[in-house]
């Protein structure tokens, strides 16, 4: 395992970052650590935010950057602090007590309804025709993936999932979209996303959930997480009108 | 009691001192931007540092008291005006029945903040009653305050005031008593001495530790951050201050990856201009980082209003974790 870099990003906050490309392997290296300092638990730690190849964490003024840094070094061996002495990324092995932690994602999915009715996935036409596949196609390749969660941000609750098919990999919009409707589910790059609020977006839009993902009303307020496994089921336009 | 807005002025929100334990969420801690001010307004009031406070950026606000009460204004931005008298900040007042309240401007410092003895009723949300729109939390009904809302207060709790070895309340010294009798109000106490350099001249000088992407620009992009002098431009909010001067050149043509940020964070936008991240920036950010601004510094930029100048001083992580961030007990 490539050893992680460790740095400051506030005087209580520091970050542990992989140095590994966006995918399912960031992603579980990322839950594995969370994992680790939940349980130990870390000294003053408040809160730790996922993403894709990196970890936050967060901390009262119990400790601090410099404090956390020592006992995350400790916690994950010796081999760490030696290999990370300044913020080169080298290729020699790791920590073994992460890898051993090694826990594949297992939960079950949850299922996010998606009308993918073009009076609703807005920019179907458009990738259709660059990604040279028919809208049946698109729908398919879309719904068939079971996708995990990689992080939440951008906007409360906008869940960034990964991996997309190849054949549906394509850029974000040159011009963002003044207001994308809330529920609209959407692709850019290798993820898919789906837009919890009404706000401007630049993802491609392909269909819309009916399930509001954000509800601070509602235990839980979000309803997908990090390390969520998700899939998509196509659900008809008279389906998608009568939803709840 | 309650607290009539008849006009919000430029912006108006409620606000305490944060969120915390969401950003995993999307959901950024927020809060005051001048955290000395806003809990030095509660202090005056007796409560808990806790409490929401009304914050007030620049001028222009009305607001009424249907009853007399206790209060305190802090912070800068703004002359604060009872029934057409001046009256004093970093004091408490007590306010008459139907008294009206209003911000006039001021060239020094940028937010305000109104406390009320008992502190304002707001939504508790998600463990805070910060305002933040984007996910309607806080405030009255998650906005930023509108013209005729009316706030309500606590009824006061005989025994909320900090106990007396709260470090806090220690910080209080004792002041200039003004003991300014005016029609509308009266005013009690010491007058907290506390100095801001955002309240005394519109250029600063901050504290800030290179960034976790220092090494991604060119050397004259390093000595520029560190020697130019930065212009907060108009286009600068709560979520962030876009700052003008020189354009900053990578060495690389290495995307970030994204990653979490959060405030005091200064991101190179593709543009080549620093952002510098405040209280409702986005938890998670794409843009390489070449410096973050000392903790302790957060409040006078809570006071820079567009227009200011801002310089960063290179300073070391060491010296970033000794400088203390609650200044009522330092100073300045």
């Amino acid at each position: 395992m490539t050893p992680a870099s460790i740095y400051p990003i506030h005087d209580l906050a520091l970050t542990v970052e992989f140095p590994l490309p966006v995918g399912m392997e960031a992603h579980e290296k990322v839950m594995q650590l969370q994992q680790l300092l939940w349980q130990f638990p870390l000294k003053g730690l408040t809160e730790t935010v996922p993403a894709y190849n990196s970890i936050a964490i967060y901390l009262n003024d119990q400790s601090n950057w410099m404090e956390a840094k020592k006992e995350l070094e400790k916690l994950l061996g010796e081999s760490w602090s030696r290999q990370n002495k300044s913020f080169a990324k080298d290729d020699r092995d790791g920590n073994e007590q992460v890898e051993n932690l090694d826990q594949k994602n297992t939960t079950a999915p949850v299922t996010i309804p998606v009308c993918y009715d073009v009076s609703l996935g807005f920019d179907q036409e458009i990738v259709c025709r660059e990604l040279k596949v028919s809208p049946k196609e698109l729908i398919q390749l879309h719904s068939q993936i079971v996708y995990t969660v990689f992080m939440i941000g951008f906007v409360p609750g906008f869940p960034y999932m990964g991996e997309l098919d190849d054949k549906l990999v394509m850029p974000r919009k040159k011009t963002p979209l003044a207001k994308v409707p809330a529920g609209s589910v959407a692709i850019a790059g290798k993820q898919t996303g789906i837009y919890p609020f009404e706000v401007p977006g630049g993802w491609q839009i392909i269909g819309r959930t009916p399930l509001i993902l954000f509800d601070k009303r509602r235990d839980p307020y979000c309803l997908l997480q990090p390390g969520m496994n998700v899939k998509f089921e196509p659900i008809d336009l008279p389906t998608f009108q009568n939803w709840k | 009691m309650s607290v009539l807005i008849h006009k919000t002025g430029i912006q108006a929100s409620i606000q305490d001192l944060g969120r915390r334990g969401y950003q995993r969420w999307g959901i950024p801690i927020g809060g005051v931007m001048d955290e000395v001010a806003a809990k030095l307004a509660n202090l005056i009031c007796e409560n808990s540092i806790h409490a929401p406070v009304i914050e007030f950026t620049l001028q222009g606000a009305q607001l009424e008291f249907t009853d007399a009460h206790k209060i305190a204004l802090t912070g800068g931005g703004s002359q604060v005006i009872i029934n057409g008298n001046p009256a004093p900040m970093n004091q408490l007042l007590i306010v008459e029945k139907g008294a009206i309240l209003t911000l006039q401007p001021n060239p020094l410092g940028c937010r305000t903040y109104l406390a009320v003895q008992g502190g304002f009723v707001a939504n508790r949300e998600l463990d805070s009653a910060s305002t933040y729109q984007h996910a309607g939390l806080g405030g009255i009904n998650g906005k930023n305050l509108a013209p005729h809302e009316v706030l309500e207060v606590q009824k006061i709790n005989t025994g909320s005031a900090l106990p007396d070895n709260a470090p806090e309340k220690y910080a209080l010294q004792a002041g200039t008593s003004l003991g300014l009798i005016g029609k509308g109000f009266s005013s009690e106490g010491p007058q907290v001495s506390i100095t801001n350099p955002a309240l005394q001249a519109k250029e600063v000088w901050i504290d800030a530790c290179k960034g976790p992407e220092w090494d991604w620009f060119d050397e004259d992009s390093q000595q520029a951050f560190f020697s130019a002098s930065w212009k907060i431009d108009a286009q600068s909010n709560r979520m962030g201050y876009r700052l003008k001067n020189v354009l900053l050149k990578k060495t690389t043509n290495k995307e970030l990856i994204s990653t979490p940020v959060t405030r005091g964070i200064i991101q190179v936008t593709p543009d080549g201009n620093p952002l510098l991240l405040m209280a409702d920036a986005q938890t998670i950010g794409g843009y390489p980082r070449i410096a973050r601004v000392c903790p302790a510094d957060l409040s006078i930029l809570g006071q820079c209003a567009p227009g200011y100048i801002v310089h960063f001083n290179c300073i070391d992580e060491l010296t970033s974790l000794n400088k203390k961030s609650d200044v009522l007990a330092n100073g300045y």
